[in-house]
């Protein structure tokens, strides 16, 4: 694994996520997308710490810290986890991954915001649900420029 | 073996990483705030430039479509009457007999004419004869456009909404706030980044007792950006939701001063 290149990759889409796509209604969550292509490309100690950290860049840009940090901690072990069970090497697998771990982390995030006093979101499961298809859709194209930034080849992963 | 202590690892890492994840959460808003102020500082320059871009792209775009001068009117009653129907509605779970009492009897529109305009004031052709008093809230093309600030008999002054001297309380969704006014628009700060607006969303003036009793518009979000004082608040700008240069008649709302026991 190489950090630096993932620091700076980690650094990069929180500024794109936070700045260019924060004026925009209907946007994919770039972090839910890393955290999805870490789970499925790299061993499980490394999917470990890449989802907290980008947990932790989702908190920074976010409301409250804690809620980002836990929601993808958790959801990016447990997918990772399950990745070594079911093989998630297809496109259309991808996508259904992206938008289930989009959903999750988004409803979690939101309910643990409410626990540290955030403000109550009258349509939160139609906004989550939006954004998560969203980034189901646009997630898997993402993935090469990915690989080839962090050098990981991707075709010839196998099941671990 | 070397399986068994990689699964501990693994193990370790993760409660590590979760009784860090868990301290984040229960730490006061205060302390993990700095942590975002940080970012926000030591990155405020690609932030505000991306949004910038973002922004100008935007704004190259008509947002709001100006409509002539009956559909201004049309769609400003419009929405003053579905923000009092919600008035109306949300009261009415509170006091029963609100219905019986609304429109209070005796309330009145004074119609006046605009005899000089200024950048932040006009002054208009009645005065205390006509019932009018300091602090009564006056309309232009259905829509708040400022508030009496000064009575003679027969003239009084209005400060204009967009007057830097002039703060009103508004409703921004379902959120108070103040609007200060800002020589061709209004502003809105203090409303944290949490908090969901939209371009195009209708600004309503808060009810005042003996000035007010139902919610008016007084204009339309025309851009929300990120405060330069504080990154975790919005900073709102609100564009006057009727054409204030081209009025030539008001109307101020008297409020019937007869006690009704509410």
């Amino acid at each position: 694994m190489r950090w630096l290149r993932f620091a700076v990759l980690i650094v990069s889409v929180t500024l794109l996520q936070d700045g260019l796509l924060s004026e925009l209604d209907y946007k994919p969550d770039l972090l839910v997308i890393l955290v999805v292509f870490f789970s499925i490309y790299c061993d499980m100690n490394v999917a470990i710490i890449t989802s907290f950290t980008i947990g932790f860049a989702s908190d920074i840009i976010g409301t409250a810290m804690g809620p980002g940090v836990i929601s993808f901690g958790v959801i990016g072990t447990v997918l990772s986890f399950l990745h070594q069970l079911i093989s998630i090497r297809k496109i259309p697998y991808q996508a259904v991954a992206i938008f289930v771990t989009g959903f999750l982390t988004g409803i979690s995030i939101y309910y643990l915001n409410l626990l540290k006093g955030g403000n109550a979101e009258p349509n939160i499961y139609k906004i989550v649900f939006a954004a998560s298809l969203f980034s189901g859709i646009v997630g898997p194209l993402f993935f090469l420029p990915i690989a080839w930034w962090m050098g990981i080849k991707t075709r010839r992963f196998t099941r671990r | 073996m070397a399986r068994k202590r990689s699964r501990i690892s693994r193990r370790m890492l993760f409660t590590w990483f979760m009784l860090g994840a868990l301290i984040l959460l229960i730490a006061p808003q205060q302390m993990t705030n700095r942590l975002q102020l940080f970012f926000a500082h030591i990155f405020h320059w690609p932030l505000r430039m991306s949004r910038d871009i973002m922004l100008s792209a935007r704004t190259s775009q008509p947002t709001i479509k100006r409509a002539d001068r009956t559909e201004i009117q049309l769609e400003n009653r419009n929405a003053n009457l579905e923000a009092m129907l919600a008035e109306a509605i949300q009261r009415d779970k509170e006091l029963t007999n609100f219905l019986r009492e609304y429109p209070r009897p005796g309330d009145k529109f004074v119609f006046a004419n605009i005899t000089k305009i200024s950048a932040d004031e006009l002054v208009i052709n009645r005065g205390e004869n006509h019932g009018l008093k300091v602090g009564q809230f006056v309309l232009g093309d259905n829509s708040i456009i400022g508030t009496v600030c000064e009575v003679t008999a027969y003239t009084s002054k209005v400060r204009l909404i967009t007057s830097p001297r002039s703060q009103i309380a508004v409703r921004l969704g379902d959120r108070d706030a103040i609007v200060e006014g800002n020589e061709t628009a209004m502003k809105i700060q203090l409303i944290p980044k949490s908090y969901k607006v939209k371009t195009a969303q209708k600004v309503f003036c808060k009810p005042k007792t003996g000035f007010l009793y139902s919610p008016i518009i007084i204009g339309t979000v025309s851009e929300h950006r990120e405060s330069n004082k504080n990154p975790l608040l919005w900073e709102i700008t609100v564009e006057p939701a009727c054409d204030i240069e081209t009025l030539t008649s008001v109307d101020v709302i008297v409020v019937n001063s007869v006690k009704t026991g509410r």
